[in-house]
């Protein structure tokens, strides 16, 4: 049976024999092209593209070099910007001999420039009575040993104790937006206890741009930062704890029972959750 | 008349329990003083700051002294928040010559303290800071002794 062509246009395709005949003549008979008519043409080419050609920038080295050198400076601060909020800042009025911290040697160090006549910077009138004088170096001592500007007490084992409880920490937390300069995110006070927390619990929302500080309690006592528990036992914790401070102002009695059994019962609680939890 | 008796009597022991558990509540309540001494070696002492605090808030400041030593005989300065709290920064200077001032082991300063407790209160005593007359930091060693009641 023969085989039926399914592509009748592939006949129309095939050139007609006397045209194949022609190509072939001309195959054999090739023309001589003169190199100076390749020449002539090959200049007339030369002479006619760059015209069709655009205007392409020349590769500068320079150029990429100082792009290299703008990004690493960018990197850098935005490093410094973003990863050590604490940066370095200006030094304060009162610290007279500019070791970065306003201590009663700031104080003595004003003393001594006063007493020996030395030069007196007219920025160190504190107290802001058109002189330098030993109201200055009053001012300054005040400053030094005011406990709301001390520097928090040391971590003690004894603060992850349930009596350690009765430490409050007052949490503030500065979130620093790109070009939108910095915002404190919220005042949260935390049991002390609840400190231990804060390494497996710190979310990462805030991991990235957080700095943390800490002011003095309504007890006076400053301690470092505690640590943010989980959601539920944080909103626990802020109801208890703003009850605390009304009972603080009301009524030492009630605080030093608040933080004697009710913190240490939380505390306990808590534990027994978490140890729950993790079994 | 025997109730009657009986009810004196009662009303006796009722009073005197009462009487007898006020004086136990007085007697929990109890003052304190504590000698804060440096020891700054070889070195002339022209200043220093230290922090003073009750570990266990069983004690709160109720006042601050001066020290022996004439250079340092004023009371120190230290913030009047601190009073009734537990903790204290204390700090003193003296301008006078190197001569005027003391060397070794000197109490610079006394803290008295309100005991609300029967048990013994613990106290932690940090030095941040002491210097030369010439405001150099110097290295020195704080002790606290607490006063024996006389």
């Amino acid at each position: 049976m023969p085989e039926q062509n399914q592509h009748p246009e592939e006949e129309s395709l095939q050139a007609p024999e006397k045209l194949v005949e022609a190509l072939n003549r001309l195959q054999k008979e090739r023309l001589f092209v003169p190199p100076m008519m390749d020449q002539a043409v090959l200049r007339e080419a030369r002479r006619h593209l760059p015209r069709l050609e655009r205007p392409q920038a020349r590769w500068k080295p320079w150029l990429s070099w100082a792009a290299m050198a703008a990004c690493l400076a960018l990197a850098v601060w935005m490093g410094e910007r973003f990863s050590s909020p604490t940066r370095a800042r200006p030094f304060a009025l009162e610290d007279i001999n500019h070791d970065g911290l306003v201590d009663i040697l700031d104080a003595f160090a004003l003393a001594r420039r006063i007493e020996t006549g030395g030069t007196l910077d007219p920025r160190w009138d504190i107290n802001g009575d058109g002189r330098v004088d030993r109201s200055d170096v009053d001012a300054i001592a005040a400053r030094a040993v005011n406990l709301a500007q001390a520097t928090p007490a040391p971590k003690r084992s004894a603060d992850l104790s349930p009596h350690g409880a009765g430490a409050i920490s007052v949490w503030r937390t500065e979130v620093r937006a790109p070009f939108c300069g910095k915002g404190v995110l919220g005042v949260n006070v935390l049991p002390a206890s609840w400190r231990y927390l804060f390494s497996a619990h710190r979310s990462a929302e805030l991991h990235s741009a957080v700095s943390q500080s800490c002011t003095l309690p309504t007890a006076g006592i400053r301690r470092r930062a505690g640590p943010i528990p989980r959601s539920a036992d944080f909103k626990s914790a802020i109801r208890q704890i703003e009850n605390l401070r009304y009972k603080t102002s009301a009524r030492g009695t009630e605080n030093r029972l608040f933080c004697e059994q009710v913190l240490p019962a939380m505390w306990r609680q808590h534990a027994s959750e978490d140890r729950g939890n993790h079994s | 008349m025997n109730w009657l008796r009986s009810m004196l009597v009662l009303l006796a022991a009722l009073l005197g329990t009462l009487l007898a558990r006020t004086a136990v509540t007085d007697q929990s309540v109890r003052f304190q003083a504590v000698d804060i001494f440096i020891d700054s070696k070889e070195t002339p002492l022209a200043a220093y700051q230290l922090e003073f605090s009750s570990r266990n808030g069983d004690a709160k400041v109720v006042g601050v002294e001066g020290g022996e030593h004439p250079a340092f005989k004023e009371a120190p300065f230290y913030d009047p928040k601190a009073i009734q709290h537990e903790r204290v920064i204390i700090g003193a200077f003296n301008t006078t010559s190197g001569g005027h001032l003391p060397k070794g082991k000197t109490r610079v300063a006394t803290i008295h303290l309100q005991i609300t407790r029967e048990r013994n209160p613990d106290y932690a005593l940090k030095v941040e800071t002491a210097a030369t007359l010439e405001g150099r930091k110097i290295v020195v060693e704080t002790t606290y002794v607490e006063r024996k009641p006389e």
